[in-house]
């Protein structure tokens, strides 16, 4: 279904979009779902935050748990869900998730390296009910590209993959990541330009020192960084980032870090923060989305707007709490992480 | 600045298309910056610039240049 047709969808992103001007931001307003159902992948990119296996995986979340996370998520209002893996072309149920969540409920995306998504495979997947799928691409140069995720032909592949995204009418969108290393090489602006002559959108996805690059700070944008990425976004069409609202909203210009807002889900029914604060809220299996929601909110980390992404522009936060020995299918309690530090106690 | 005008003020604005194609024959999808994502700027434009706030059924139903004049009269706006 259409977006612009989509009443129920339509009316949870508006609700949305008036707390951020009502607001001044996403506060404490639930956003949407990240989900890692199976972490398998199939390709071996230097800088996967989530350490994917190139073999099979296999978590413990069933299609009875995402039948009862998907009812948890509508009634919270969330409007989203947002499928990563890993590689979601590999994950078998992937199909029937699709389904559980319901493209009459929720605006439903995937993020892939492409390789897989034919265009069978795209025109499946639209009639499924996925609206939006993102294609990782680091470079509009094929080796570059190749040589980051670590596969012979896998430039060649994202392109045709956004390609059949986009003829199978869903909407398809480039993510590239972007970090101080790179932001000032030419290629966001390249990859821009390249988004431009295809009509698809382009998601600004931060490096961050997490995963494969865990302890590399260096590769964290600064505010000088930042303030140049908003200088790019008024001259691009559908140039996005995750602090930015996701509606043109005139009040608000920076909605801010929605860690909590649209928590992450890992193969085990884990929630943390988001895919890269490796905290654990608590698990779907045995507590409601709405108290572990309101958990991660009781930390003023997350309750309160913090204009920036903490995991790819805050150093002294990732310093201080993303050290320890913590990972995607391994994170620390959060009370471990933060209390213990002795700052930004709840208790 | 007349309603008619600030009406397609809001299209030029909101779609980024020349306002000589803002007309009658304007509908969704009938060009391609009138998209899903664009409809939804041009609905925030729209409520900016008039101050209203539209109810789901009019978003949904706001399909061309001619039912839109038709859905702002519901919120007292003559364009």
């Amino acid at each position: 279904m259409e977006l612009k047709d989509n009443k129920r969808v339509l009316e949870k992103m508006r609700a949305f979009d008036r707390y951020i001007s009502e607001h001044g931001g996403v506060g404490t307003a639930p956003r949407g779902l990240l989900l890692n159902y199976s972490n398998a992948c199939n390709f071996k990119c230097q800088q996967c935050f989530t350490e994917s296996p190139g073999k099979p995986f296999c978590g413990t979340l069933s299609l009875d748990d995402i039948r009862k996370l998907a009812d948890e998520a509508d009634e919270l209002g969330m409007y989203e869900i947002l499928i990563e893996g890993g590689e979601p072309l590999v994950c078998k149920e992937l199909y029937d998730i699709i389904n559980i969540f319901g493209s009459d409920r929720f605006y439903i995306e995937m993020t892939s390296n492409g390789y897989l998504l034919t265009r069978q495979i795209a025109e499946k997947l639209k009639q499924a009910g996925m609206s939006r799928v993102s294609i990782s691409l680091d470079s509009t140069k094929p080796e570059i590209h190749d040589g980051y995720r670590g596969v012979k032909g896998a430039y060649d592949h994202a392109l045709k993959a956004l390609k059949n995204a986009k003829d199978a009418g869903m909407q398809a969108s480039v993510n590239f990541l972007v970090g101080h290393y790179n932001i000032h090489s030419g290629e966001v602006e390249e990859i821009a330009e390249f988004c431009q002559e295809h009509d698809y959108h382009f998601s600004l996805v931060l490096a961050v020192p997490t995963g494969n690059w865990k302890g590399k700070f260096d590769v964290m944008l600064t505010s000088e960084d930042a303030a140049y990425l908003e200088s790019l976004r008024g001259k691009y069409k559908h140039f996005w980032r995750d602090i930015w609202p996701p509606l043109p909203n005139k009040k608000v210009q920076i909605s801010g870090c929605i860690a909590v807002n649209r928590p992450y889900i890992n193969p085990y029914g884990d929630v943390l923060p988001c895919s890269y604060l490796h905290m654990k809220l608590g698990n779907i299996k045995e507590q409601p989305l709405k108290e572990i929601m309101e958990y991660g909110f009781s930390y003023p980390y997350f309750s309160e707007q913090h204009y920036c992404c903490y995991a790819g522009e805050d150093v002294r936060f990732m310093k201080q709490y993303c050290m320890h020995d913590m990972s995607i299918l391994e994170p620390i309690d959060i009370k471990e992480v933060l209390n213990n530090r002795g700052e930004n106690n709840n208790d | 600045m007349t309603n008619l005008e600030k009406y397609i003020a809001a299209f030029v604005e909101a779609l980024g298309v020349d306002a000589d194609v803002v007309n009658s024959t304007l509908s969704y999808q009938s060009v391609a910056e009138w998209d899903s994502v664009g409809h939804m700027s041009l609905i925030a434009e729209l409520e900016n610039t008039f101050d209203i706030e539209m109810e789901t059924d009019d978003v949904v139903d706001f399909s061309s240049f001619d039912t839109g004049i038709g859905i702002l009269k519901k919120y007292g706006i003559d364009v």
